[in-house]
């Protein structure tokens, strides 16, 4: 069930309804159930996992919690069960290739794997929620009682399938007290749906249709057109990602809970690290606290600071995806932490250089710079195989990166009559990025929690005819379904 | 002494009754407010309508379907003859008509059987117009939408020649007759409620309906989409964008779209070469056939047939010809029908026929068709194509169909 389909425009009011008109002791089975519901409307047998590893984690986090000397034991426990369990359903595949691959020059020949696996929607997230929790019972916060909230925590339908990662200390709290309905979260909830929607539908939708094209074929294009494509990826992406996440805060805000957010515009970041501050900022934090923080964290010698980032970026490249370009798209990032952080140090030696980068004009350039790092990063990412990666970043910087067409493809692909409300490419990445600088601008003056009322309502009415009118038939899946 | 006046006792001064509890203001929900907006916006497009100037056969998606109705409104005079049908028919006019003329055509633009016009011409002495609504993928159901929608009025032919063949009523990926493309256009077109309501639509196809009927900016949300498309064209023309109902990339890159929205298709989208120029070699398709057959849907093909009935029917009561035409297969084609099924389908489709009088010609006869002339086991090739209006139009003299009322 999609966020964006009648299904979900029916499933979610029904719900909201039936959870405020239920006395309370209800609400949180109400919700489970829904929640189950919602799950198996993919795949109705994969719910006997999500159920498994419930039960699973929640004697394990008891068991952690009540142990005097063996906790170290039980968590190890939760964490290889969780990941053996991710590894299994995610990079089953990617480990028989890899390993078929590296043992061929060897004359062995490693059997394709005898049985087809399909790989759960949502378990990244909830594998990873799990793990947050029995190592967080471990540190020595008190496990959930309740059987049915940790039920509920692990999925809760609005973030099952692709997150916001949620923390148990933030989210338990909201089911254990009572809740009382409110117009303003009810409103916001809406609000927060409706500009999803418009994100996903009218803006990540349509400059897929774009991007598709793009990468699929790089053969065809030239560099300027290759980077017009980058910038569209970079932008559908966002929407895409930070729309599911609007519908998904925003549902939850119809049942009075708040989840975290995910992204804090992140293009607009000056240096790479603050980009990793506002994107994704659920998984990031979660990479942090259960990688990076384990590993070693910061408080070590340069060298070893430098291995523990570029581990962490790594596995979060894999975790996105069980291919080569998605480990080298973390690796990437991980490499430009440790130069960052590098250069932050020499930064600081140099009066001139740290004035500079200050200024206002330097703060720009750093903006522009690190949009572009990230981009270089999104190829990486987007590429259908390495091979096509190699071929991108080559006419990116080396071939013909300063010639375009007579009449450039890229102007001409989206020509035909759909996208529908963009019919020109040129028209609308600027306005995209205009658009992210403004709403940086308006977000310090918390313009739009403080604008009137009116100007709310306004702002749904366009957005329901917008959606209404524009919204495509059919729709791609979120990109971030796939992991 | 002096007395003083005693003071004046003031009166006290009455304060206003204090309320027991303190009124908090009331919230006022943003969302109900932009809901009441949309119900008065709603009730202004609702009044508004009549100045739209919208017309009615206008997409925003160029389908097949659009590029028919478009070319059969610039038609001069209402043809005589409407060809109908599936791919089968599509492919016979094109092929046989670029066979025929030695020059490619645009499956677009290319509405008329030349090849069928000239051979009547050379039989009767005058030529019929011909005009062709065969689309691939065509059903029974989009043949009666076309015809009762569109086939009406002045632009009534004198007679509809509907190619015919099992895969027509059986198409398995069907869910809805309501869900294909031109039955999508044609409800825009004209009123095809009567067959919408009859066609059991799914729980979700009711829930849009009905939003259609208390909405009426959703129920017209195409026309929005129009309007807004005329106005990006001209932004475009303003800057030197003009013809964008082509396509200029790659076909690699066409195809990748045309995944993503089929129903879009390009004026320059297919072209259709004269046999033999490039060769094409035979295309073995049995597999595709082995699976459309293998789960055949005879609900599906039942509600199908009743829609042919409903066609035939038509043309009785509009005093319009209907010829039907069993369309040529490969005898390996027809072999992978379940047992019985082909002549069971011949047999119901002559029922029909003599029910209503409406002519068969059946150009699946043994000898008719030779391997040679398929390009694979189901459409025809260029001298396929030009045979089979040889043989049509042969059929249609012979069995003295009136082609034109006024000679």
């Amino acid at each position: 069930m999609l966020f964006n389909s009648l299904k979900y425009a029916i499933f979610l009011p029904i719900v909201v309804a039936l959870f405020w008109a239920i006395p309370q002791k209800w609400r949180v089975p109400l919700l489970l159930l829904a929640s189950y519901i919602f799950y198996m409307s993919w795949r109705p047998a994969f719910i006997v996992l999500i159920i498994a590893l419930t039960v699973v984690n929640y004697l394990l986090g008891n068991a952690i919690w009540k142990s005097e000397n063996r906790k170290k034991f039980w968590l190890t426990v939760s964490i290889v069960l969780n990941l053996s369990t991710l590894a299994f359903f995610k990079y089953a595949y990617f480990f028989d290739d890899v390993a078929a691959s590296c043992l061929a020059p060897l004359g062995v020949t490693v059997a394709k794997l005898p049985f087809d696996i399909i790989l759960p929607l949502g378990i990244s997230f909830f594998v990873f929620e799990f793990i947050h929790y029995c190592t967080d019972v471990y540190r020595g916060n008190e496990p959930i009682k309740s059987f049915i909230a940790f039920a509920l925590f692990a999925s809760f339908f609005p973030t099952q399938i692709a997150g916001p990662i949620k923390r148990f200390q933030d989210f338990i709290p909201q089911f254990m007290s009572p809740a009382k309905f409110c117009w303003q979260h009810f409103d916001d909830g809406i609000a927060l749906i409706l500009l999803g929607l418009f994100k996903k539908v009218l803006i990540a939708d349509n400059l897929a249709f774009f991007v598709q094209g793009g990468f699929a074929h790089p053969e065809l294009f030239h560099g300027l057109d290759l980077w017009i494509f980058t910038y569209a990826f970079a932008f559908q992406i966002y929407f895409d990602f930070s729309g599911y996440t609007d519908i998904a805060r925003g549902s939850a805000m119809l049942f009075g809970y708040k989840v975290p957010i995910n992204f804090n515009l992140p293009y607009l970041a000056t240096s790479i690290a603050e980009f990793w501050h506002r994107w994704h900022i659920s998984l990031s934090t979660w990479l942090r606290d259960y990688l990076f923080i384990p590993l070693g964290g910061s408080r070590c010698p340069k060298w070893v600071n430098a291995r523990n980032l570029v581990i962490t970026m790594t596995l979060g490249g894999l975790w996105h995806g069980a291919a080569m370009h998605y480990l080298l798209w973390g690796l990437f990032h991980g490499c430009l932490l440790v130069a960052h952080k590098e250069f932050q140090t020499f930064k600081k030696s140099v009066s001139v250089l740290s004035n500079a980068f200050n200024s206002s004009a330097g703060k720009w350039f750093s903006m522009l710079l690190t949009f572009h790092a990230v981009c270089i990063g999104w190829v990486l990412f987007r590429a259908e195989d390495i091979a096509s990666c190699g071929q991108i970043l080559e006419k990116l910087f080396f071939i013909d990166a300063l010639k375009a067409h007579a009449s450039p493809l890229a102007m001409n692909l989206p020509a035909i009559n759909y996208p529908l409300i963009y019919p020109s490419i040129y028209f609308v990445l600027p306005i995209l990025a205009i658009a992210h600088i403004v709403m940086g601008k308006v977000d310090k003056t918390n313009f739009v929690e403080n604008s009137p009322k009116l100007v709310k309502a306004a702002w749904c009415v366009a957005m329901i005819l917008l959606i209404v009118v524009f919204s495509p038939d059919k729709s791609p899946r979120f990109i971030y379904f796939q992991f | 002494m002096v007395v003083q006046a005693p003071a004046k006792i003031p009166t006290p001064v009455r304060s206003k009754p204090q309320p027991t509890r303190i009124r908090t203001a009331r919230y006022l929900s943003y969302v109900l407010v932009a809901v009441a907006v949309l119900a008065l916006l709603d009730v202004g497009a609702r009044i508004s309508y009549p100045h739209w100037n919208i017309d009615r056969y206008d997409s925003p998606n160029k389908s097949w379907i659009w590029w028919a109705v478009s070319d059969f409104h610039k038609q001069q005079q209402t043809p005589d003859v409407v060809l109908l049908g599936s791919s089968l028919m599509l492919e016979a006019l094109n092929t046989g008509d670029a066979t025929y003329l030695k020059h490619p055509q645009n499956v677009s633009l290319h509405h008329t059987s030349t090849c069928l016009q000239d051979d009547l011409g050379a039989k009767l002495g005058y030529k019929p117009r011909t005009f062709s609504f065969a689309i691939a993928g065509q059903m029974a159901s989009d043949a009666y939408a076309i015809a009762s929608t569109l086939l009406n009025g002045q632009s009534k032919p004198t007679t509809i020649v509907y190619g015919i063949a099992p895969r027509d009523f059986m198409d398995n990926t069907l869910t809805n007759v309501t869900t294909t493309e031109t039955f999508r256009y044609l409800s825009r077109v004209g009123d095809l409620s009567k067959t919408i309501s009859a066609s059991k639509p799914s729980f979700f196809e009711v829930i849009d309906h009905w939003f259609e009927n208390i909405s009426f900016i959703y129920k017209h949300r195409v026309d929005l989409a129009c309007i807004e498309q005329h106005a990006a064209k001209a932004l475009l023309a303003s800057i030197g964008h003009h013809d964008l109902d082509t396509y200029n990339v790659p076909f690699e890159l066409r195809r990748i779209a045309l995944k993503e929205v089929f129903e879009d298709v390009a004026s320059n989208e297919t072209m259709v070469c004269p046999y033999g120029n490039p060769p094409v070699p035979y295309l073995d398709n049995l597999a595709e056939y082995r699976q459309r057959y293998a789960h055949m849907n005879a609900k599906m093909f039942k509600s199908q047939l009743g829609y042919l009935e409903q066609l035939l029917q038509y043309g009785k009561e509009q005093n319009i010809n209907v010829v039907l035409v069993n369309m040529p297969l490969t005898t390996d084609n027809v072999a992978t029908m379940p047992p019985g099924f082909y002549e069971n389908y011949l047999a119901q489709i002559a029922d029909m026929s003599g029910k209503y009088k409406s002519k068969l010609v059946d150009l699946n006869r043994p000898g008719m068709f030779n391997r040679g002339y398929f390009a694979d086991s189901a459409h025809l090739n260029g001298l396929g194509g030009m045979r089979f209006f040889e043989l049509l139009s042969q059929s249609l003299v012979d069995n003295h169909v009136e082609l034109r009322r006024t000679k």
